[in-house]
């Protein structure tokens, strides 16, 4: 093992990498004790928020184990502590990666390659630290001007919100999904094609004997599908 | 309280926390870059660290800018918030948060629907974090152990989320679905950058579906 990775995976460094971690708890336990209040004051059927809950939970499972996988690259060259608090906070494993290289690369090195030590981890964290930076200023500073904006787009017509909303989210999965139709290689676009098809078919179940909890399990079996018929083509 | 002034006292709340446990976690991301100078006097020197920034900020401060603003209209105030703290958003805030909307069968940009998708997102970021822990103290030889079939079907579970959640939506709004997909197909096979695919595919299917909604409330006032 290389000498600063011994460093890297320290407990100080656990301690130090975890105080961020703690924020984003409490802000996703606090956001959502004030939703569960609101929505119950709103009149919205508990049973309505607790599907909401359980289809998030089945959702976010594969594609969390999936970044646990990519994260093992992440642990060999960060070492365990920080490779969990950047996944933890902002970050996606593509992302950190480049801007962990890009800060050995500024030191004229190649990220966990030759003569890459403590200097040269530091300077990834800072790059990795500063990469985030920019969202978490940019964000908390404007973030309720972006509704200002939205607002008046719409123009008090407020049927429109979810109009604009449906949209975004068709334009922004379209955006998501094509480089792997197109660009990625045919067990991506077999993976791809597979979960669109096994989403329509479960919908339709889902609405032709009214099951609700098999929605809850849509994406999910879509996902499985999808990842499974990918080894077909690899 | 009538449902829209609960839903605005909740927002009001949430712009308060959200802006401050942002902030926050700015400053207390800098701790482990701190921890490595005073534990072990290591720190890069002030000359490279704004190397460090140029370098950062050239490859992402278009998505600094763009991407949050493309983002909005899907995660509304609450849901910046956390995704841009909890980070994983093509591959979990988003659709998280269009699923949970669709299976407690809530309209998307409503009170509600921000309600629903807030609860969404806030379990996908507990059960992120429960997955991350789990990975990283013992899933490294885990993983290892794993038959390689296996890890090499989760490199593809994201193209089968992608286009499920597309599908989905196409059964809803299939004309606005044929629009995206083909602008973000043609757009990607050119190889166009991140900074004119998203807004493009983001405002481009909004105006198409304002503009659709806009004539079709005409022809139902004019009958």
């Amino acid at each position: 093992m290389k000498e600063y990775l011994i460093v890297a995976n320290e407990l100080g460094m656990w301690i130090a990498c975890s105080f961020v971690v703690l924020v984003v708890i409490f802000q996703a336990l606090l956001f959502m004790s004030r939703a569960y209040k609101a929505g119950i004051k709103m009149g919205i059927a508990p049973e309505k928020l607790k599907s909401g809950m359980r289809s998030g939970a089945i959702t976010s499972i594969g594609p969390s184990v999936a970044v646990v996988i990519a994260m093992v690259s992440l642990i060999a060259s960060l070492g365990g502590p920080f490779a969990w608090m950047r996944l933890s906070v902002i970050g996606s494993v593509p992302f950190e990666l480049m801007a962990a290289s890009a800060g050995a690369e500024a030191m004229g090195l190649e990220l966990g390659g030759e003569g890459y030590g403590l200097l040269g981890y530091a300077n990834s964290i800072w790059t990795c630290t500063l990469g985030a930076a920019g969202w978490l200023v940019l964000c908390a500073l404007f973030t309720h001007k972006f509704n200002d904006l939205r607002m008046y787009v719409v123009r008090g017509n407020e049927a429109l919100l979810p109009i604009l909303s449906v949209s975004a989210m068709i334009g922004a999965f379209a955006y998501f999904g094509a480089p792997y139709l197109a660009l990625r290689g045919s067990a991506s676009t077999a993976s791809y094609i597979t979960g669109g098809i096994v989403m329509i078919i479960i919908t339709k179940i889902c609405q032709k004997y009214n099951w609700n909890a098999l929605k809850e399990w849509s994406l999910g079996i879509a996902m499985v599908a999808g990842m499974f018929t990918a080894l077909l083509f690899v | 309280m009538d449902k829209n002034q609960v839903y605005k006292t909740f927002i009001k709340g949430i712009i308060f926390w959200g802006r401050i446990t942002l902030l926050v976690a700015f400053a207390l991301s800098f701790i482990p870059a701190l921890y490595l100078k005073v534990v072990h006097g290591v720190m890069p020197p002030i000359s490279i660290i704004l190397k460090d920034f140029g370098l950062i900020a050239s490859i992402v401060v278009v998505s600094w800018i763009v991407e949050p603003i493309a983002y909005f209209p899907i995660l509304g105030i609450t849901g910046t918030y956390m995704a841009w703290l909890s980070g994983n958003i093509s591959n979990l805030r988003v659709p998280v948060s269009a699923m949970s909307q669709e299976a407690a069968g809530v309209k998307e940009g409503t009170p509600e629907g921000d309600i629903v998708s807030t609860l969404g997102m806030g379990i996908s970021v507990i059960i992120n974090l429960v997955v991350l822990v789990i990975g990283v103290f013992f899933g490294v030889k885990l993983i290892g152990n794993l038959p390689p079939l296996i890890t090499t079907a989760f490199e593809y579970i994201l193209p089968a989320v992608f286009g499920a959640v597309l599908a989905s939506f196409s059964l809803r709004g299939p004309k606005l679905a044929a629009f995206a997909f083909t602008v973000a197909l043609v757009f990607s096979l050119l190889r166009l950058p991140m900074w004119i695919v998203l807004p493009s595919c983001v405002f481009g299917t909004i105006v198409l579906g304002v503009v659709m909604f806009n004539r079709e409330s005409k022809r139902k006032i004019s009958c």
